[in-house]
């Protein structure tokens, strides 16, 4: 070990839903209590924090929304910063915590993520998710979160084939492992038939194959190497974060290929010191489940237009090659957007050590998450990947 | 079919200085080139996103390109009723634009399908309820009779 490590020492999630009546600093208060005890730490221990969210700025807490969720847990008189970055918000805000400690600026960070999205106007909610694009031409001109779904997919058929029925079975598998997540919003027992008679959303992304909107809390402690080792039997170390944007200048992009995911993943490899074949769970933004089949490759988990293979030959369930999202993923743990990305992180450090019940992965060393939020031109706002283990 | 909505006026375009009928009646996009570097750009900038020059000129763009990729929105944003109709176009130029997509019918939107320019009602304006105006690409009637 080097001083140059970082680890999570422990993580919290409150659960995710529609968590009528409760406000951010509730739901909030309860994620960062249950990493701090997971933690082994005094409030005052943490150093600095960072929080991911989008949508409070609409809202009623409309800035300092970090100093007052953590107000709740006594986290005060240390320097708070929140982190917008659409539905990537919190990895981001995950990778400023990881940097501050690298950079040995501090021992001991928070990063954490929380969203109210439900009981807020739907037209409030609606402009929320559609002001992740261009607000100049696309958001006035009706383009919606899961349109740039639908137009991803119908540009991956148009190239690879029609994989709906891929596609649902993403969306069963998802649900399935969600059933045995405690925190996931949507418990739901479905089959391909149901996915595929469900209501169409965004042509060909039917309802069961999106996401719901959801309230939710997620939280981190990251302390330097031998900090962690010193307050946790178990660190899991962050081998790195990566994060990226689009190019945005070419219009030559291809719809079906995410390139994004493909120049952040291969830095994140990079910095690792793995590859693809190297994972033993994995974590995607399945917002659709278009983008889950699309991180695949992405990932390099499979090359392009072999993505649904994973699916047919069963590679991506909870006890196949490469399991991708045991938590149940957006699809059923729920989408509070600024809170997305340290969940993520919640489940790796869970699944790392051995404590995700009955979603649990037979003996996962190294984990990845990968976190996406907005577009512009239908290009990927940003990308992020995540790898931890417990080497 | 006329390619300008018969009650379009200048006031209530949605988005300033991205559209204009031209002399011959029918609309045409406004861009801007760079006489630096030769970067175009949709809608108008008043310097080069690409080598930040300010030797900058609006130009027309084509007023036909093709589709490369669309959806169909059966829930959508207030102002807009569905089932309606989006996607990315190309245009000749180098430029990619979001755009409306009228002139359909299901299963007749598919990636590569050549599209062309009209200037027609995008949404109410939510304060006066008056249709607001901007560019949406119709597909060209094909001929495969
Ligand atoms: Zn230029």
């Amino acid at each position: 070990m080097t001083e140059r490590d970082v680890a999570v020492v422990g993580v919290g999630q409150s659960d995710f839903g529609e968590l009528e009546g409760q406000r951010v600093t509730e739901f909030g208060g309860r994620a960062v209590r249950e990493a701090l005890l997971a933690s082994n730490l005094d409030n005052d221990a943490v150093e600095e924090a960072y929080i991911g969210n989008v949508a409070s700025a609409a809202q009623d807490q409309t800035g300092v929304v970090g100093q007052a969720v953590l107000r709740e847990v006594g986290v005060t008189g240390i320097p708070i910063t929140r982190v917008e970055n659409a539905c990537a918000s919190s990895t981001c805000a995950f990778r400023e915590a990881y940097k501050s400690i690298r950079s040995n600026e501090r021992d001991v960070v928070l990063a954490l993520g929380v969203e109210k999205m439900t009981g807020v106007p739907t037209d409030v909610a609606l402009k929320d998710m559609s002001g992740a694009s261009d607000a100049e031409v696309e958001g006035p001109m009706g383009m919606t979160f899961m349109g740039v779904y639908g137009m991803r997919a119908n540009a991956y058929m148009d190239r690879f084939g029609d994989v709906r029925e891929e596609l649902a079975d993403i969306a069963v598998k998802n649900h399935a492992n969600g059933l045995a997540n405690p925190h996931a919003h949507l418990h739901l027992d479905v089959d391909r038939d149901d996915v595929l008679e469900s209501r169409m959303v965004a042509d060909p992304i039917r309802l069961l194959d999106a996401c719901p909107m959801s309230d939710g809390a997620a939280a981190a402690v990251l302390a330097r190497g031998d900090v962690a080792e010193q307050l946790s039997d178990e660190p899991v170390y962050v081998d790195a974060v990566e994060a990226s944007s689009g190019h945005y200048l070419d219009s030559d992009l291809e719809y079906w290929r995410e390139e994004l995911d493909e120049r952040v993943s291969e830095q994140a490899y990079r910095e690792a010191g793995i590859g693809p074949d190297d994972l033993d769970v994995v974590e995607v933004h399945d917002a659709a489940t278009i983008g889950e089949l699309m991180h695949y490759e992405g990932l390099g988990l499979a090359s392009h237009g072999k993505g649904a293979s994973l699916v047919r030959n069963g590679d991506v369930m909870l006890d196949g090659r490469i399991p991708v999202n045991p938590s149940g993923g957006l699809k059923s743990r729920g989408h509070p957007v600024g809170a997305t990305g340290v969940a993520q992180v919640c489940e790796l450090v869970w699944q790392l050590r051995g404590e995700a019940g009955d979603r649990q992965v037979e003996d996962p060393t190294i984990g990845l998450a990968q976190n996406s939020g907005g577009a512009l031109v239908g290009e990927g706002g940003v990308s992020t990947v995540t790898i931890l283990s417990t080497r | 079919m006329s390619r300008v909505h018969p009650e379009y006026d200048e006031s209530r375009r949605l988005v300033d200085g991205s559209i204009r009928t031209a002399d011959d009646g029918d609309p045409v996009l406004v861009g801007t080139e760079c006489a630096e570097c030769g970067f175009v750009v949709f809608p108008t900038r008043p310097f080069c996103r690409n080598c930040l020059s300010e030797n900058v000129d609006d130009i027309d763009l084509s007023r036909n390109g093709e589709l490369r990729t669309y959806t169909v929105a059966h829930t959508g944003q207030e102002g807009f009723e569905p089932p309606y109709a989006f996607g990315f176009v190309d245009l000749p130029e180098g430029v990619r634009l979001y755009s409306l997509l009228k002139g359909w019918e299901s299963g007749t939107l598919e990636v590569g399908a050549p599209v062309e320019l009209t200037l027609d009602e995008i949404k109410p304006d939510p304060k006066t309820g008056e249709p607001l105006f901007g560019h949406v690409f119709r597909l060209v009637e094909g001929d495969d009779d």
